[in-house]
């Protein structure tokens, strides 16, 4: 069951436990559906990573939780408070680092410190001036003449000197350099060192999430296919060998969760998430000599969920598939 | 809010100056001569209000406006309305800067005695005042035109065309504080659907409702607009009015000829008395020797506040040195004199004489100067009529003489040369009074007087001058078909008189003629098609109305406004004067217009209905449909969002994506389909939400 066929919505759940729900929400732009009635809950202290491809409905999701952008159907709440309302109070105690990483190209990285500043009651100077050392930016320097990394090295710093409970990071990774993404892994954690900050952050760089990340959810284009833990993730997607005595064949029975699938000579690697022991039966009704489970890492096991194929891989030539 | 608004003025603050630039240029190129601008300049001075208005409310909004800027934007600790109000403040404040400063810098400048060779009013700048003004409403159709989700070409640039409505309106009343209230009010609106778009991201649906109203205000003026203006346009091109004009031979004959309107094309020349064709005139009529000079006489004044004969009238004759320039000032009621290369003020002329400059200005003419005017200006003065005395000026000798008195209870009206033209070097002046007219010699001295058969509340149009073979006057009462104080019905009953004397005086001959008017074409009916009733009524209605505010005032005046709506006629049957209606025309055009009104009800009933509206959001937008006609049905497509439409997995119609519940039947929406991949925490523990359980 997937949580949007999960109906009946109960009453707002406790702002002192979850710090942002979903319900239902949905958008669509004309008559593309960008995000499917999708429903969560991110449970307070938690680094929750929302995860997608390009285009997936990530973007959408977090401006429809901000009050940016309005839902088609559905609500949201964050802190508390309904999405569409959001009191001025309320944004103070939330960090948004927008995708990209805009900027006012004529203003000065110091002049930025003190436009920031106009609009929080709280402001801490030395933590903006701490991840602005951090990421080698001078303060004299126009924002328009920054790099990629040292943008996102701003954003952060504004976005970490007003001490948000909550951290909105939208893709904050896209476009750094290994040393700025490591950078920026680093200030998360510090971010979190205390447990009642919450980050919620999307990415479709999967090396970070298992880094940092509690919590994941999966939008497969518009539609919420993943939201636990990422041990209940790990635990879940497994990886199969099933080594044939010559070249597998190339039709597939019918396997419930494959995500992935890819065959050597004598091999087929197949990723599955549910497991439930038909898959290794089926696999030896069409001739495999041994099913092996394989050990399989958080960002490979994303990896196969957020790409996967199913059968339609282009090694196979196969109906079937997924149902 | 102060930190937005910082950042505002840091952004924009580098646009002031470019108004200011262009309004120089416009001076450098035009060097105005004149303490009131002309109408070009002050197109040009609106058109650089409107300009900048318009695009400084684009760029504060367009590159903020959307995706993450916007999003970045306002997730700031200020509501919406805060963030708008620092934009808008910052905004109009840089606007008012940018156009105040040269604006009080060149009035300053003009009101600074020598550097202009005129007298100056405070309220000749008031036109520029009131276009600086009314670039607020382009400012807020630029935000508009900059954050609503609209196709370029489409409705996108409708706020514009409001803009430009409210220009019209400030262009066409006749005091100031009308065109004061008119921005007011379409600023006003439009800039609550500014506000109310910002906070929505461009989307209606969720917009406050004042908000809409705005919107949807603003939006109704521009297609009002556009709706008039295509209209005028089709009409013109496509029409084939035909005006008959009239003209009189030396000898006293009256003909008139079928002139369309499009093309000015004349003829056939006809006689009016006979109605056969004249064939000893050829069709260039009036570039010929046979054409009778005469002179016209006064006219209703059209009034203004953009009107320089308001304040003043420029006064020239023979007399006049080349170096200096006259203005009859309208409120101190003497004409003053400078020097038109020093731009010194050369001294005044009242009735009594002339006071040079630097002394206590002597006594005032009495009652309003008699003069004529276009829309924007007064014709020059030769002789100063007032309503107790005709004076003749010699500006050289710098003396004033009574050139005419009338009989006491007599009130003159209006003065002019007569000059008989051609190898004929007679030059005869005209006064005309409420009871005569009189004929003088140059020196003053009386030749003849005639009595005034009709007075100006007649509405006709007066020319005086002398016919040949034998010699004679004529006085000829007449209506011009371009005359917007005059209705339909009015123009077409009124009877041409050509009233003929002798040189005694005595009447030799009342000659009328009635008017011609040819027949309208059956295809006007079809603007019944484009036209909403509401359109048709408020303007047949507005021009009625100042028609007979103009009569009730003795013709005296008219507004600019009137004029305006003089357009009408090429797309409203039975507002044409000189067209007659064939039978059936008009129901013709009002079951058209009637039919489309139901049509176009329907239409927006039925689009209302498919798109799940409620049945008062149904019946309101309907009621818009039979109002608006195409307008309404064209502002409901443009203002809503219209939801993409599915099709129900239960009963199979389609229905909107934004109701939970299917409005056919009932159901929710089908969830998405699950493919076996799904991982989810602790479903049960919270029904109908994926719970990410804290490890």
């Amino acid at each position: 069951m997937i949580a949007s066929e999960l109906s009946n919505p109960s009453e707002a759940a406790d702002p002192r436990t979850v710090v942002i729900e979903a319900r239902g929400l949905t958008r669509y732009f004309g008559n593309k559906c960008a995000v499917d009635s999708i429903s969560f809950q991110v449970p307070r202290g938690s680094v929750f990573a929302f995860i997608g491809r390009n285009g997936a409905g990530k973007t959408t999701t977090i401006r429809m939780i901000l009050g940016l952008l309005e839902p088609t159907r559905g609500s949201a709440r964050i802190l508390g408070q309904d999405s569409s309302a959001l009191q001025p109070a309320t944004r103070a105690r939330i960090g948004y680092m927008a995708e990209g990483h805009p900027v006012y190209g004529w203003m000065r990285v110091g002049q930025y410190a003190g436009f920031q500043r106009g609009f929080y009651p709280h402001w801490n100077q030395e933590i903006f001036g701490s991840v602005i050392d951090f990421f080698g930016i001078d303060p004299r320097t126009k924002a328009g003449h920054l790099s990629h990394g040292q943008r996102a090295g701003l954003h952060l710093a504004m976005t970490l000197a007003i001490e948000p409970e909550v951290l909105m990071l939208d893709d904050p990774a896209t476009g750094l350099d290994p040393a700025a993404r490591r950078s920026l892994l680093e200030a998360m954690i510090y971010f979190t060192r205390n447990r009642e900050r919450t980050i919620f952050f999307s990415t479709h760089l999967l090396d970070d999430v298992e880094r940092v990340a509690d919590h994941v959810a999966v939008l497969d284009y518009s539609v919420l296919r993943v939201c636990c833990s990422a041990d209940t993730f790990r635990e879940r997607v497994r990886r199969l060998v099933a080594r044939f005595p010559s070249e597998p064949p190339r039709k597939l029975p019918v396997i419930p969760g494959l995500l992935r699938v890819t065959r050597s000579e004598n091999e087929l690697c197949l990723v599955v998430a549910n497991l439930n022991g038909r898959t290794e039966r089926d696999l030896e009704e069409i001739g495999a000599l041994t099913v092996d489970e394989q050990p399989i890492s958080l960002e490979d096991a994303l990896i196969a969920h957020v790409g996967r194929q199913g059968d339609k891989s282009f090694f196979l030539d196969t109906a079937g598939g997924t149902q | 809010m102060k930190a937005l608004m910082w950042k505002e003025l840091r952004e924009n603050v580098k646009w002031i100056s470019l108004p200011g630039l262009a309004i120089l240029l416009v001076v450098l190129i035009d060097k105005p001569e004149l303490p009131m601008f002309a109408a070009t300049d002050t197109y040009f001075f609106c058109a650089i209000a409107a300009v900048f208005g318009a695009a400084l409310g684009f760029v504060q909004i367009f590159f903020e406006g959307h995706g993450d800027k916007r999003s970045l934007l306002l997730h700031r600790p200020l509501s919406p309305l805060r963030i708008f109000l620092a934009k808008a403040l910052v905004g109009v404040g840089l606007y008012l800067l940018a156009l105040g400063i040269p604006f009080l810098c060149l009035e300053t400048w003009l009101a600074t005695p020598g550097n202009m060779p005129a007298p100056f009013h405070w309220k000749t700048s008031l036109p520029w005042l009131a276009d600086i003004l009314s670039g607020l409403a382009y400012y807020f159709a630029g935000m508009l035109v900059a954050q609503r989700e609209a196709h370029w070409l489409g409705s996108r640039s409708l706020p514009l065309a409001a803009a430009i409505f409210c220009s019209c309106l400030v262009w066409g009343l006749t005091e100031f504080w009308q065109a004061l209230a008119a921005i007011a009010l379409f600023a006003s609106f439009m800039s609550l659907a500014a506000w109310s778009s910002f906070i929505s991201g461009g989307a209606y649906d969720r917009q406050p409702r004042i908000g809409r109203v705005g919107l949807v205000t603003t939006l109704l003026a521009g297609l009002l607009l556009v709706s008039m203006l295509v209209k005028q346009l089709i009409g013109v091109g496509f029409g084939s009015e035909v005006i008959y004009v009239c003209d009189l031979t030396r000898q006293g004959r009256v003909l008139m000829a079928p002139c369309r309107e499009n093309d000015g094309k004349i003829g056939p020349w006809l006689d009016a008395r006979t109605g056969q064709e004249a064939t000893d005139i050829n069709a260039s009529l009036r570039e010929s020797r046979l054409m009778a000079t005469w002179t016209e006489m006064e006219t209703p004044l059209y009034e203004s506040y953009r009107n320089s004969g308001r304040f003043y009238v420029l006064c020239a004759n023979d007399s006049k040195p080349g170096r200096e320039r006259w203005f009859y000032d309208q409120e101190q009621h003497r004409l003053h004199g400078y020097h038109k290369v020093y731009n010194h003020f050369l001294g005044s002329f009242g009735p009594t004489g002339f006071t040079p400059a630097g002394e206590q200005l002597g006594e005032s003419f009495q009652g309003d100067l008699c003069h004529r005017r276009t829309r924007w200006f007064a014709f020059d003065r030769d002789l100063l009529a007032f309503p107790r005395a005709v004076y003749r000026v010699d500006y050289s000798k710098r003396t004033i003489d009574l050139f005419f008195a009338p009989a006491a209870e007599e009130t003159v009206a209006y003065s002019e040369w007569w000059k008989g033209g051609l190898d004929d070097n007679k030059k005869l002046a005209v006064i005309s009074t409420d009871r005569s007219f009189h004929f003088l010699t140059e020196t003053g001295e009386p030749v003849v007087t005639v009595p005034r058969a009709y007075g100006t509340k007649h509405g006709y149009v007066i020319g005086v001058g002398m016919l040949e073979s034998p010699a004679r006057y004529f006085v000829w009462y007449r209506t011009w078909p371009f005359e917007p104080s005059l209705g339909p019905e009015e123009y077409r009953s009124k009877v041409f008189h050509l009233y003929e004397y002798d040189l005694a005086g005595k009447e030799l001959a009342d000659l009328d003629h009635q008017p011609r008017s040819a027949e309208a074409s059956y295809a006007k009916a079809l603007f019944g098609l484009a036209t909403p009733m509401t359109e048709a009524a408020t303007l047949v209605g507005l021009s009625e109305s100042l028609r007979s505010q103009v009569r009730s005032e003795g013709r005296a005046h008219k507004p600019v406004l009137l004029d305006y709506l003089f357009s009408i006629r090429h797309y409203i049957p039975g507002t044409s004067r000189y067209e007659q209606n064939p039978t059936g025309l008009l129901p013709g055009y009002i079951a058209l217009l009637l039919l489309a009104a139901a049509a176009c009800a329907l239409a927006c009933f039925m689009v209302g209905h498919r798109f799940a509206y409620s049945p008062a959001r149904c019946t309101g937008w309907a009621l818009a449909g039979a109002l608006f006609g195409w307008v309404g049905l064209v502002l409901m497509l443009v203002v809503h969002d219209w939801p993409a439409l599915i099709v129900c997995p239960k009963c199979r119609k389609p229905r909107v994506v934004t109701r939970d519940f299917c409005e056919h039947c009932g159901a929710q929406h089908a969830a998405p389909v699950a493919d076996s991949t799904e991982i989810f925490d602790s479903a049960a523990a919270a029904p109908g939400v994926a719970l990410a359980t804290t490890p």
